[in-house]
């Protein structure tokens, strides 16, 4: 093969990858003057020509890419190649339907004349990349939609399981308490009854040895001591009973304030003169509940002999009696009544506080409490479907206050 | 005198004796299976300044019509040969070997009994 059999063969086999080449390939000089152009430019730079021509390419992209004459001109003098991306409508498909095209545009210095403008087509690539930006931002949302929609599933999720640790707890107090009262109860039914006849074989006893000794002498002196001991024994023995007897067999329907009053009375003849009972009523007078007369009783007599002694025997006690569903931060389940019992005493500290409804737990000294009343209380509030809520400031000097809430259901009328 | 957009010009085409073609009012470029040039009429030649002689016998679109060696044209012609089927398309064009980049009409014939495949080329006037 001869040199010149050589040249024409390559150059007609540039010359073939020129017009097959699936690129745009313009050969064009620095005033945009174009030399060559292949068959795949001409068909997307021919639609944006105004005249039908393509003899300047500077002309034919002046809307499409307006810097382009400035680009070639700063680019003629350097080796190398540069990019700049161009959106244009081109007339590509076989029907010849305008669609929007991406052109990646390319410039490659051939000589200090003459350089090869590069079309290609990036449209299904840009649109993928737009595509995968769109399913990008798509997924940003769904996760950050997902990550709310987590948070706030645990933050409930921690509210409910804390309520639930809170009412589990308070479930636990309660059944604790009951236990102990339980126990306690089933102690004292046990023993009273076999210790109410000692003490009255005791008392028999005494009585008869009383009449047989002389008027002041210290041996009668001495056995009146015993018989009064002996009776002192047998109140706590019923106090005991009382504590240990369960529901009335036979409820019947109380007037709450009746019996509110009623106890109020039989304080008042208890109490020193020096303390006051103010007693209130934001309920009708036919509030009622189903219950043992005698519980309404017991209940207000306990809690206002235990303030009577928090306020050293000086002061008002304040009894009222109201719908629960007045009383902020009532529990959620009473919707009945509410006795209120408040005092102006030394109030109650939080050690003791855990302890109050404790059997047989007391501050008085001894031979002054029997440890029982408060437990008593919340026997009968429990038996009768209530609740009791205490609240207390500590205050030594006798300022403080302690309120007592019993909540218990009410009848219909 | 046969119009460019005329419906059954591919058969009229095949009835055309010597020098109908060059009759026609556009260019019509005739070849065969192997794409050799048969048929180069003389509007066509005014065109492009090339001579029926100097075409004729030559492969169409790897020596005669570079330009038209892509998917848009020969392409076309390939696929109606292999699935046997008749192609007729016309398509807008722009043709650039030897000569300045002219926007064209082509008309794309291959009917598969004939022997012959025509391009027409219609220029803006």
């Amino acid at each position: 093969m001869t040199a010149a059999t050589y040249i024409e063969t390559e150059y007609e086999a540039l010359l073939q990858l020129l017009y097959q080449a699936p690129v745009g390939l313009v050969q064009i000089l620095p005033d945009g003057e174009i030399v060559l152009i292949n068959s795949f430019s001409a068909q997307l730079l021919m639609p944006l020509s105004r005249d039908g021509t393509l003899s300047n390419l500077f002309t034919v992209l002046e809307n499409a890419a307006p810097d382009l004459r400035h680009l070639v001109a700063s680019f003629a003098a350097q080796r190398g190649c540069v990019c700049h991306d161009l959106r244009m409508q081109v007339k590509a498909d076989k029907a010849g339907k305008l669609e929007p095209k991406m052109l990646s545009f390319s410039l490659v210095r051939i000589d200090a004349k003459r350089l090869m403008a590069v079309l290609s087509n990036v449209t299904l690539q840009v649109e993928q990349e737009r595509q995968l930006e769109r399913y990008r931002q798509h997924l940003e949302e769904l996760v950050a939609e997902r990550t709310v929609a987590l948070e706030r599933a645990n933050e409930a999720a921690a509210a409910a399981h804390k309520a639930n640790v809170e009412r589990l707890n308070a479930e636990r107090e309660v059944k604790i308490q009951s236990s102990k009262l339980e126990a306690v109860g089933t102690l004292a039914a046990g023993i009273s009854h076999d210790f109410n006849n000692i003490l009255a074989s005791i008392i028999a006893r005494a009585e008869l040895a009383d009449e047989e000794l002389a008027e002041g002498s210290d041996a009668k002196n001495n056995v009146a001591k015993v018989i009064s001991g002996c009776f002192r024994a047998r109140d706590l023995v019923a106090r005991i009973l009382d504590f240990a007897r369960e529901r009335p067999d036979n409820p019947t329907r109380v007037n709450v304030e009746l019996q509110v009053r009623e106890a109020l009375t039989l304080l008042r003849a208890s109490l020193r003169p020096s303390i006051d009972l103010a007693f209130q009523s934001g309920m009708g007078e036919t509030a009622a509940i189903l219950a043992d007369p005698t519980q309404i009783v017991q209940i207000v007599m306990n809690l206002c002999i235990n303030a009577a002694h928090a306020m050293d025997n000086r002061g008002v006690i304040r009894i009222r009696l109201d719908p629960a569903a007045s009383i902020e931060d009532a529990p959620p389940d009473q919707d009945g009544i509410c006795i209120t019992v408040a005092d102006t005493g030394c109030g109650i500290t939080p050690e003791v506080m855990k302890r109050i409804f404790d059997p047989f737990f007391t501050t008085k000294a001894p031979g002054e409490g029997s440890g029982l009343g408060l437990s008593v209380v919340y026997g009968i509030v429990k038996s009768l479907g209530g609740d009791i809520k205490v609240q207390s400031r500590v205050a030594p000097t006798g300022a403080g206050t302690t309120q007592f809430q019993v909540f218990m259901p009410t009848i219909q009328q | 005198m046969v119009d460019f957009n005329e419906a059954g010009i591919a058969t009229q085409l095949a009835a055309f004796g010597a020098g109908d073609m060059d009759e026609l009012g556009f260019g019509a470029i005739g070849f065969d299976a192997d794409t050799v040039v048969q048929v180069y009429n003389s509007w066509e030649s005014r065109m492009t300044g090339l001579t029926a002689a100097s075409v004729l016998g030559q492969p169409l679109f790897t020596v005669v019509a570079l330009c038209m060696n892509n998917f848009m044209v020969a392409q076309r012609f390939e696929d109606a040969a292999r699935d046997g089927t008749r192609l007729d398309e016309a398509i807008d064009y722009v043709l650039t070997l030897r000569v300045r980049p002219v926007k064209v009409k082509l008309r794309l014939l291959s009917l598969p009994e004939s022997a012959l495949r025509y391009v027409l080329i219609l220029r803006p006037p």
